[in-house]
């Protein structure tokens, strides 16, 4: 029950550092640049990215893994930046559960609660309630080698939540899992957040987990914070290129394009196509006087739409995924391959049609739809 | 077809290779031409100058056409070599042995009795400075023997106003020592060690039979309690090391220890074997030191019992020419054999014929030769039974009384019952 | 068809033949002898010698420098056991840590080695020098005032046995240490991570994390340490010889001398038997062990 706050939090890996840890890469040296983040008391925050972000060594910085190289930590407003992992008052889920091999199921969880000498009863009830709440009582005298992935996930997260800490890192949890019980452990995730009250930082490297699960998600890339947002926000106004084809799936489609500024309206122009810009879309453009310029334009699979007739795009359907209510369509185009989703819902004579190979393709998009980045990749609407 | 064969080829290799390694090390059999061949199992060749001892026995070759095959072997190996080839019928012909071990390797099979084969072979037995009988009757002799003098380094007696020739009695000698350690030197080096008690026969033993002393009666009997002379050497050595005459580590010291210490110049005295004489001339040419005889008994004015070790040889039971094997050893006393052989090793003759030629010895070699004429060879232990475990036992019991750990009647008795447990088995 | 299956059933008894055959002869062979003659009288020496029962035995168990021997020999096991792994510990966890960067660790991992890499006699040589009256110990102790020129280590009855063990610790150790580095490897680090999160202090970590992963390892060690230590020779005779007056005297070399020394060859081998009883009860459990480990 507790706020964090990253002050310009960075991290630099010295050589000696590299040495000693195998894990870091030989070219990682500036991990995290420049942090700010603010995190309120009880709010899920996930920290998401590609490999190599940096989104891990932000999360080991707050456990007190890693030393911060510059810049201040704050738990519940108390600068923590050398507070030992111990007295930080916080718990973390290890990618690998970290549980300990020697010990049974019920020791592992209560180890914290040894720790600190909490008197044996006490213990046992707390151990117990947790086994309960993750349903986990019948494997208390086991050991972990004789238990599943997920069970021995769910220990891991009992062992974190027993002591009842001000924050819970997680650090991903459900990678080493498989792919339905990721799903299974996802939506337990979400009934834990109901049943114990405390600040969630979560990290993960799968956009799902943290459109599904995050209150507000940071986006990472190279160390750096792209976007800070709910989840709805990154995915309709995404700041750069970069969030923008990260977050959603199938993501993006990215077009060269001509933005063009006729008075207070703004006009997209992809070969023959011109698409005119919705009406919010061209408002704020208008309100930051952007002017005519090339632009890559973005738009999401979901959005275009085929063989409407009228000035469309032309390509030729590669490959075609049967999803069951939709059909994803993998179109070339110039040189690019633009993946379209359309709606089949059951109709077989709907989707028959796209299934030939090398079949010609038009695909259109209306205003509402476009995404207008500058040459450097910022999200001009921004 | 083919792959079957390679399979049972390497299988062969394999099992061959494996036997081969098993069968090495036997010996090869005797040739049974028309040439005989005697087999020699000693140490003297190695530790004798290069080449020496096999040309000697090849002057034996010369005269009769038998040919001498040297089997060597450390001398702390053959006494083992020797009772197990015994018992399993490898023994060599001819045996090298040391006078303590006869009793246990005439138990042991290893040793003919020699009295018939002087007779058949007319060989004159005063040729012999020694014969080492055992029960009665004669199975080994002493072909050069080493005694065991007292060294004296001159540089530090000189620097304590000391002259080597005025040591003669004990009180002399622990005079001496008092002046030596009170200028910082090492006194008396002892190798005291109980893993190879030649430390009780060449000093402690070497003291008490100059000045007289017995251990064995006639019938060859151990006495220790009532042992004048014995509890006079004892009370000796137990004032050399309560005064700290004695070099510090003596506990452990083996004779290499001290013949290190005086050849490198910090001991005063010790008792080296003669051979170490001849090494310290070559090896240490600014060692300055003399011997002289061991300091008697003050009052003692009879002749003095000289310790000693030596080369005997004997014949195994299993020899299958005893005659042969006895006119070679009648050959290693000729006057000629046995002084060459004192003469390159450096040792003194076990042949009463024997003359060697001393004049390309050391000074001090030949000085010890003089004291050895001058006394009477004494080993009390030669012929004794299990003499190895006598001479430890009655070590340990010494060291116990000099260490000041027991008293003089209960060292006596710890003597006598190591001896009698043997005895009166 | 039946020649085939029978050459395959025999292929796997032929590839170990040459093993087994060479056990046979060079290990199994002598051992029976052994035992064989702890039953007859003079052994070895006697073209002839008489069966006797179990009366060497008898003059072993009622030896009193036996009994001296057996009491020495405890006390070398327990204490080169134990300084055996304490030292490893030690040592392995010095070269593990994250304190020191990894030339140093490298620099210092061949140093740690180096006692093993000598052969017993040139240990002995060595330390004998090291530890004469005239020798640096004594020497280097004259400063704090702990010895003099004429203090005797391996001649004074109290002490040479401490001395003896403590050399048997040194050349020993580094083989320990690196099984247990070894070990310490393989530990993952996310474990200390989440224990240093959940409450740990460095030595609790040690306690509740490092000891109970490395417990299969130790206990090998401890029963590897404990057969090969009593099986210790070389290092022990060319130190003393097992002097002085027996204070040194641990139970391969009492069968050593009463064999090669006194020619007692029978009753070396009883005493040799008794040594076979405890090492084959140890190597038991040990193999036990090792299966347990396997299965894990």
């Amino acid at each position: 029950m507790a706020t964090v706050e990253l002050k310009h939090i960075s991290k630099v890996f010295s050589n000696a550092e590299k040495k000693a840890n195998k894990n870091i890469p030989a070219e990682a040296t500036h991990a995290v640049s420049d942090f700010n983040l603010k995190i309120a008391d009880k709010e899920f925050v996930v920290l998401v990215g590609p490999s190599g972000c940096g989104k891990s060594t932000t999360l080991r910085m707050i456990a007190g893994l890693e030393e911060i190289t510059d810049g201040e930590l704050y738990i519940d407003d108390v600068q923590v930046n050398d507070m030992e992992p111990k007295d930080r008052d916080i718990a973390m889920v290890f990618q690998n559960y970290a549980l300990y091999p020697h010990m049974t199921v019920f020791d592992n969880i209560a180890f914290p609660l040894k720790l600190r000498k909490t008197p044996k009863e006490e213990i046992k009830k707390r151990v117990e309630e947790v086994a309960q709440i993750l349903d986990i009582t019948e494997y208390l005298k086991r050991k972990p080698k004789k238990l599943s992935g997920g069970q021995r996930q769910r220990v891991a997260i009992g062992r974190a939540i027993v002591r009842e800490p001000k924050v819970l890192l997680m650090d991903e949890p459900l990678s080493n899992l498989d792919a339905k019980l990721r799903n299974q452990m996802r939506a337990e995730i979400i009934a834990l957040r109901d049943k114990i009250n405390t600040t969630f930082v979560y990290v993960t490297h799968d956009q799902t987990e943290a459109m599904t699960l995050g209150d507000r998600i940071v986006i990472m890339k190279d160390g750096f914070i792209q976007q800070v947002a709910s989840p709805q926000d990154a995915f309709d106004h995404p700041a750069n290129i970069f969030v923008a084809g990260f977050i959603g799936a199938p993501a993006m489609n990215f077009f060269p394009a001509k933005l063009e500024r006729v008075g207070d309206e703004y006009y997209v122009q992809v070969e023959k196509l011109r698409v005119k810009l919705a009406d919010e879309k061209c408002a704020k453009l208008a309100a930051k006087n952007v002017a005519s310029q090339d632009i890559t334009l973005g738009v999401r699979p979901s959005h275009i739409r085929v063989d409407q007739g009228g000035d469309e795009l032309q390509g030729t359907i590669e490959v075609s995924e049967m999803m069951g209510t939709e059909v994803h369509l993998h179109v070339k185009h110039n040189d690019n391959v633009v993946v379209i989703i359309v709606p089949v819902a059951g109709s077989y004579e709907k989707y028959s049609k796209y299934l030939k190979h090398d079949q010609k393709v038009g695909f259109s998009f209306d205003g509402e739809a476009c995404h207008v980045f500058d040459a450097e990749g910022k999200n001009l609407e921004a | 077809m083919k792959k079957s064969v390679k399979r049972m080829l390497a299988l062969l290799l394999v099992l061959a290779l494996a036997f081969s390694m098993t069968a090495c090390g036997k010996k090869e059999e005797e040739k049974k031409d028309e040439e005989i061949t005697l087999t020699f199992q000693q140490w003297f060749a190695d530790e004798c100058p290069e080449g020496l001892f096999q040309e000697i026995c090849d002057g034996f070759t010369k005269e009769t056409g038998v040919k001498i095959e040297l089997y060597n072997a450390p001398n702390a190996e053959t006494k083992t070599t020797l009772l197990s080839g015994a018992a399993n019928g490898t023994i060599a012909d001819i045996v090298g042995t040391d006078g303590k071990w006869v009793s246990d390797l005439v138990d042991g099979g290893a040793l003919t009795p020699l009295d018939d084969l002087f007779t058949a072979n007319k060989v004159d037995t005063s040729l012999f400075s020694d014969m080492w009988k055992y029960k009665g009757k004669t199975y080994a002799m002493p072909m050069v023997t080493f005694c065991y003098p007292l060294a004296v380094n001159k540089t530090i007696l000189a620097d304590c106003g000391i002259a080597p020739e005025d040591i003669k009695t004990r009180t002399d000698f622990l005079n001496a020592c008092e002046k030596i350690t009170a200028k910082g030197y090492l006194a008396y080096g002892w190798n005291a060690s109980t893993s190879n008690p030649a430390g009780l026969d060449h000093i402690f033993l070497n003291s008490f039979w100059a000045s007289g002393g017995k251990l064995r009666d006639d019938e060859g009997m151990f006495h220790f309690e009532g042992n004048e002379e014995f509890k006079k050497t004892l009370d000796f050595f137990k004032e050399l090391v309560s005064k700290g005459y004695i070099a510090p580590g003596y506990m452990t010291m083996i004779e290499p220890d001290v013949t290190a210490k005086f050849g490198s110049g910090d001991l005063a005295f010790c008792n080296p074997s003669i051979s170490m004489l001849s090494i310290w001339a070559t090896d240490s040419p600014d060692l300055n030191f003399t011997v002289i005889p061991m300091p008697v008994e003050d009052g003692y004015t009879e002749k003095s019992y000289i310790d000693y070790a030596c080369w005997g040889v004997g014949i195994s039971e299993n020899c299958k020419h005893k005659d042969e094997a006895m006119k070679f050893i009648e050959y290693m006393f000729s006057a000629e054999a046995n002084a060459k052989l004192a003469q390159g090793k450096g040792c003194f003759p076990g042949s009463t014929v024997s003359n060697p030629d001393y004049s390309q010895q050391s000074e001090n070699f030949q000085k010890a030769f003089e004291i050895w004429k001058a006394g009477i060879a004494r080993a009390e232990w030669n012929a004794a039974i299990e003499a190895s475990t006598l001479r430890t036992g009655v070590l340990e019991n010494v060291l116990k009384y000099v260490n000041g750990e027991v008293d003089m009647d209960t060292a006596l008795a710890g003597c006598q019952k190591v001896c009698d447990d043997v005895y009166k088995k | 068809m039946k020649n085939n299956k029978l050459k395959r059933n025999a292929m796997p008894y032929l590839y170990i033949a040459p093993t087994v055959i060479l056990m046979a002869g060079l290990l199994i062979t002598p051992i029976v002898q052994v035992i064989r003659y702890s039953f007859y009288d003079n052994a070895f020496v006697k073209k002839n010698p008489l069966p006797v029962g179990w009366l060497n035995y008898q003059k072993v168990l009622t030896d009193p420098v036996f009994w001296q021997s057996v009491r020495e020999t405890i006390f070398f096991v327990i204490v080169s056991i134990v300084g055996h792994i304490v030292m490893a510990l030690i040592f392995a966890h010095l070269l593990n840590t994250t304190m020191f960067k990894q030339r140093t660790k490298t620099v210092a991992r061949i140093i740690y080695i180096l006692p093993w890499i000598f052969t017993a006699t040139v240990i002995s040589v060595m330390w004998k020098l090291f530890f004469q009256p005239a020798g640096v110990m004594n020497y280097l102790l004259g400063f704090v005032g702990l010895a003099t020129k004429n203090t005797e280590w391996f001649s004074n009855k109290d002490i040479a046995l401490y001395v003896v063990t403590y050399i048997n610790l040194w050349s020993g150790y580094p083989f320990y240490m690196i099984s247990v580095l070894a070990g310490l490897q393989g530990i993952s680090p996310d474990l200390y991570e989440s224990a240093a999160i959940d409450g740990a202090t460095s030595f609790k970590s040690f306690r509740f994390i490092t000891l109970p992963q490395l417990k299969p390892i130790l206990l090998s060690l401890v029963m590897l340490d404990f057969v090969w230590t009593l099986k210790t020779f070389a290092i022990v005779w060319t130190l003393t010889a097992g002097g002085p007056m027996h204070a040194t005297e641990i139970i391969s070399l009492y069968i050593y001398r009463t064999a090669f020394m006194e020619n007692h060859f029978s009753l070396a081998s009883a005493a040799a038997v008794f040594l076979l009883i405890v090492c084959g009860i140890v190597a038991v459990f040990y193999t036990r062990q090792q299966f347990k480990i396997q299965e894990d």
